[in-house]
């Protein structure tokens, strides 16, 4: 499904990520680990096309797109659900939900009444300012922009990060439930341990820009995680 | 006579409203300070020339005086298609270099300063105004309003209505919207936001042409016809603030009123220099303009 190959990826002179060779599998859940700062977010932006590879190569469905633009990946069936949410906070809910058609040929209105069936909560919503929702609706804006397009790779950025419990329960269920129905392989940055453990097929363990370590789930000891996560 | 003033204000405004709408979208829109604009003007008002001897030479007659809405479709066509051009060939190049392209356009605009010179002449020409916008509209014994005044205020609004309707109700604006909010996250989406950089770009430059033409009614036609308009026109945009079509028609209006309200009892320089106090007055206080969006990415 995606395949990295010894990316290199940083902010103009500086290199954050080294040499990082990645792999998701057709519906597979692949979670990306590491503490705050050692480059998690870098290189999903690499990944997106959001900052380009200095070195190395990248694929999609044996489809080379390393010099792609964000929006070319986003045709080949990359959906992205980023830190921070990154909503339009000018644009409505209804509008924003919308702009995850961009990269198919999809119509809107039945599309968007799908999502609203997966997240009722913005159902009343939908003339209000992306900008006026709370984090947590934010997020599940985020996921219906993302879902819509009915993506083959989600790429989710810590979206439990930030917002209430009950939420936080909802977005859990949301992944595993995707996960059940084998249609979407998921790349999944996230600090909760059992989180990983619950819903994760195999993960990458980033420390300083580099994979330290790596594995299927069940090989994520307490070792492991002590080492490279409790601070 | 104050009715005639608030007209003449009026008019005035609809004029600076039609030059500043391009650069409300270029400038308000994607933060590109095109020095160029003006010569956009100028194109589209050549444009009217150029159609008008067409129709002179080629089309019977009777057919003059449907020239001019003619010469409004080729002014908004030729000057869309240069803006593109200018985008790809110059801008896109800049977009993270705001002073380069400050001086990158001025540069452009010399040049196409001077090949109007080279291709009409250095002396300014004139059009022939169709029948149809000759005369005016007789209110009372001394009150008369000009049909092309009256034409050009119906030209604003219709350009406004459309620009409207273009951005806030169909998916091309917007997407337009969404790429000038975030631009990263609009890509990610899969928009193309080269596209869409490219046609706001030439829909910013086809509406200068499209204000083009309407000066060409008004006055003489010169190589030198846009830089009386960019100063005026970007304080338009500046008072009214970035982003918002709202914020353009309240500069306008402001800045137009203000300009004819002082003209009447002091000489023409002076009023400009006051109306400039006054909007350099009101940035110290609101230095975002009237309406403004707060993005995180017109911050930066």
């Amino acid at each position: 499904m995606l395949n990295v190959y010894q990316c290199q990826v940083g902010y103009r002179e500086s290199i954050i990520i080294r040499d990082v060779s990645l792999k998701v599998k057709q519906g597979q859940v692949v979670c990306l680990l590491g503490r705050n700062g050692v480059g998690k977010t870098t290189l999903v932006k690499g990944i997106m096309g959001l900052l380009p590879f200095r070195h190395g190569n990248m694929q999609i469905e044996q489809t080379n797109v390393t010099n792609d633009p964000p929006y070319k990946r986003a045709k080949h069936g990359m959906g992205y659900v980023p830190q921070g949410r990154e909503i339009f906070p000018h644009l409505t809910v209804y509008e924003n939900i919308c702009l995850g058609l961009e990269g198919t040929s999809k119509r809107d209105k039945r599309a968007v009444e799908k999502m609203l069936e997966i997240f009722p909560a913005l159902k009343p919503m939908l003339k209000r300012k992306g900008g006026d929702l709370s984090g947590g609706q934010q997020q599940q804006l985020a996921f219906a922009r993302a879902m819509i397009a009915n993506p083959k790779l989600l790429i989710l950025d810590e979206p439990t990060e930030g917002i209430q419990p009950s939420i936080v329960q909802e977005i859990q269920e949301l992944i595993v439930n995707m996960k059940q129905q084998h249609t979407v392989s998921m790349l999944l940055v996230e600090q909760s341990i059992d989180f990983v453990r619950q819903v994760g097929d195999y993960f990458y363990m980033l420390e300083k820009g580099e994979i330290v370590a790596e594995g299927a789930i069940e090989a994520l000891t307490d070792q492991i995680v002590k080492q490279h996560v409790v601070v | 006579m104050w009715a005639i003033q608030l007209f003449n204000g009026l008019s005035y405004s609809s004029i600076l409203l039609l030059v500043a709408l391009g650069l409300s979208i270029t400038f308000g829109l994607m933060n590109v300070i095109n020095m160029a604009h003006g010569e956009f003007l100028m194109i589209g008002a050549y444009m009217v020339y150029v159609t008008q001897h067409l129709f002179q030479q080629y089309a019977p007659a009777a057919w003059f005086d449907s020239y001019y809405i003619f010469a409004l479709f080729v002014s908004f066509t030729v000057a869309f298609f240069l803006g593109m051009l200018l985008e790809m060939g110059l801008v896109k190049f800049l977009y993270r270099r705001p002073l380069d392209s400050l001086l990158a356009t001025w540069g452009v605009g010399m040049m196409l300063q001077q090949a109007a010179k080279m291709i009409f002449g250095a002396p300014n020409v004139a059009v022939t105004s169709p029948s149809w916008l000759e005369g005016g509209l007789q209110l009372t014994s001394v009150v008369v309003l000009p049909y092309k005044r009256l034409f050009i205020l119906a030209l604003v609004i219709v350009c406004l209505l459309s620009l409207y309707i273009y951005l806030y109700r169909t998916a091309a604006g917007r997407s337009m919207r969404a790429v000038m909010q975030n631009r990263d996250m609009a890509g990610c989406l899969g928009i193309s936001t080269r596209k869409v950089d490219r046609i706001t770009f030439a829909i910013g430059s086809g509406i200068a042409g499209l204000a083009g033409s309407a000066l060409a009614l008004i006055g003489p036609i010169g190589s030198s016809l846009g830089t009386y308009y960019i100063v005026d026109a970007f304080m338009v945009v500046v008072l009214g603030g970035v982003g918002k079509l709202a914020g353009v028609v309240f500069g306008a209006v402001t800045i137009g009123v203000l300009n004819v309200f002082f003209e009447s009892w002091l000489s023409a320089s002076i009023a400009k220099v006051i109306v400039f106090v006054i909007v350099i007055a009101f940035l110290q206080w609101r230095p975002r303009g009237f309406v403004s969006l707060k993005t995180r990415a017109l911050e930066s």
